[in-house]
């Protein structure tokens, strides 16, 4: 009786076994959207974290023949934000978002001259650790 | 006291004609990015500066009119997205521009055209300085030509390829890449003489855009989680020629400096090439029409354009790239 049955229990064990596999595969998200990212942006597949990572190790100084300076950049701009609750809000800024939420896509909205920065909040604003350079 | 996750590991150093600024972090806080980095900003610069003699765009610039040359995958890559651009925009920007710059005094690196020029005032403006060739706009059209499957470019006018600008953001874009998909860098911003890539799986940035009448304030700042942003400005890099004032930022199609009521603009864009030339070409748009100028030739573009007397323009794609705007 159990003899005639082992051809049901192979083929169920390798339907599971089938099924556990494709589920695998499909999930199996970050090396290949890892890999197509890099493809999509030139790099191919020699640029996997790890492989790059190894190659080049970490360090605390350049090699001489590049000229640089390695150090850490403290950005504590986002702690900050958190500090700035609606009530802080310039009239210029609720002017500017309502240019985000009142008109279309493609509208415009001029802000005056500042002659002098009298809203006190922005006045106590902090200031960004990062700023536009002008080229 | 600053925690972890407001740490970077940050690396500074001099190419293509700026001060480059890449910091990030990934989980892990390994700096195995920055050997890479500087070492493909510093290859670009071998590659495609004007200010170099031996470097592969000079030798280009030199080479017999209409005969091919051969380009490494490098610059064939810059000089075909350059040359796209100059499509798109209709010529307004050009990279051929290289010889009107030289003629304007712009023949070396900007730091020694200003001590060449410093003490130098200028007269009374009677006029403007002239094109150095009078080319009709459809001639710029057959100016270059490229060959994809050769990787081949030949120079079919007399007049020098300049890929200093488009080449920040295009650098900017490829650094921001590397650290982004090829050292898994979660939190990261690279910035090109400010030409700017940031992004961030966690906290975002905050970035300032500077006054164009006085550095040291900002006009507002911008909270952004993943964007690439430009700035020019018709104030900063100028210098006297021949009597004038004259700037770096010329219109392709006249060879001239831009000459509107614009004096900066910063774009937000897709890339950071983009935001690299629609900055241009908003300040020789003038505010008058910039909204439909930007519509026809940038309509994924966010601006903020500063006037002579101080307005600023704002449109609404802006909000596609910024979370907050700090004014």
């Amino acid at each position: 009786m159990a003899a005639k049955k082992w051809p049901k229990w192979a083929a169920g064990i390798s339907s599971v076994l089938s099924f556990t596999g494709f589920l695998y595969m499909t999930q199996r998200e970050s090396p290949d959207a890892f890999a197509s990212e890099t493809a999509r942006h030139g790099f191919g597949d020699s640029v996997r974290s790890n492989a790059f990572a190894d190659a080049y190790g970490a360090m605390d100084r350049l090699p001489e023949n590049l000229q640089g300076e390695i150090f850490v950049f403290e950005d504590d701009s986002f702690r900050r934000m958190l500090n700035w609750s609606e009530e802080r809000k310039s009239d210029r800024e609720r002017l500017l978002e309502s240019l985000n939420w009142e008109m279309g896509p493609d509208a415009e909205i001029t802000l005056p001259p500042s002659a002098k920065p009298s809203d006190q909040f922005v006045q106590e604003r902090p200031r960004s650790q990062l700023k536009t350079r002008r080229s | 006291m600053l925690t972890q996750a407001e740490k970077l590991s940050a690396v500074r150093f001099h190419a293509m004609g700026t001060v480059v600024l890449a910091a990030g972090r990934d989980q892990g806080f390994r700096p195995y990015w920055q050997k890479p980095l500087v070492g493909f900003f510093q290859s670009a610069e071998r590659t495609a500066s004007r200010f170099i003699p031996d470097s592969e765009l000079s030798r280009f610039n030199r080479a017999p009119m209409f005969e091919p040359v051969r380009l490494s995958s490098m610059l064939y890559e810059l000089v075909r997205l350059a040359w796209e651009w100059s499509g798109r925009t209709q010529g307004l920007f050009q990279p051929f521009v290289g010889s009107d710059l030289c003629r304007l005094g712009y023949d070396r690196p900007f730091e020694r055209v200003k001590e060449a020029e410093s003490g130098k005032t200028p007269a009374e403006a009677n006029g403007r300085p002239e094109p150095i060739l009078n080319i009709p706009d459809w001639d710029f059209r057959h100016a270059l030509t490229l060959n994809d499957e050769a990787q081949t470019a030949a120079r079919n006018i007399p007049l020098q390829l300049d890929l200093g600008g488009i080449g920040k953001g295009w650098g900017a874009d490829r650094a921001a890449g590397i650290m982004r998909y090829g050292f898994h860098v979660i939190r990261g911003v690279v910035d090109a003489g400010g030409d700017m890539r940031v992004w961030t799986d966690e906290e975002p940035w905050l970035i300032g855009v500077q006054d164009p009448f006085d550095e040291d304030k900002e006009l507002l700042q911008l909270v952004l989680k993943d964007a690439a942003l430009a700035t020019s400005n018709v104030l900063h890099r100028r210098w006297v020629h021949d009597g004038r004032w004259v700037h770096h930022i010329l219109n392709g199609r006249t060879g001239l400096p831009a000459d509107t009521d614009i004096v900066q603009a910063t774009v937000l864009a897709p890339s950071a090439a983009e935001a690299e030339v629609a900055a241009k070409v908003v300040c020789m748009a003038g505010s008058a029409h910039l909204s439909e100028w930007m519509k026809a030739y940038f309509p994924e573009c966010g601006y903020i354009a500063v006037t002579r007397t101080g307005e600023i323009k704002i449109n609404r794609k802006v909000y596609d790239y910024a979370e907050r705007i700090v004014v």
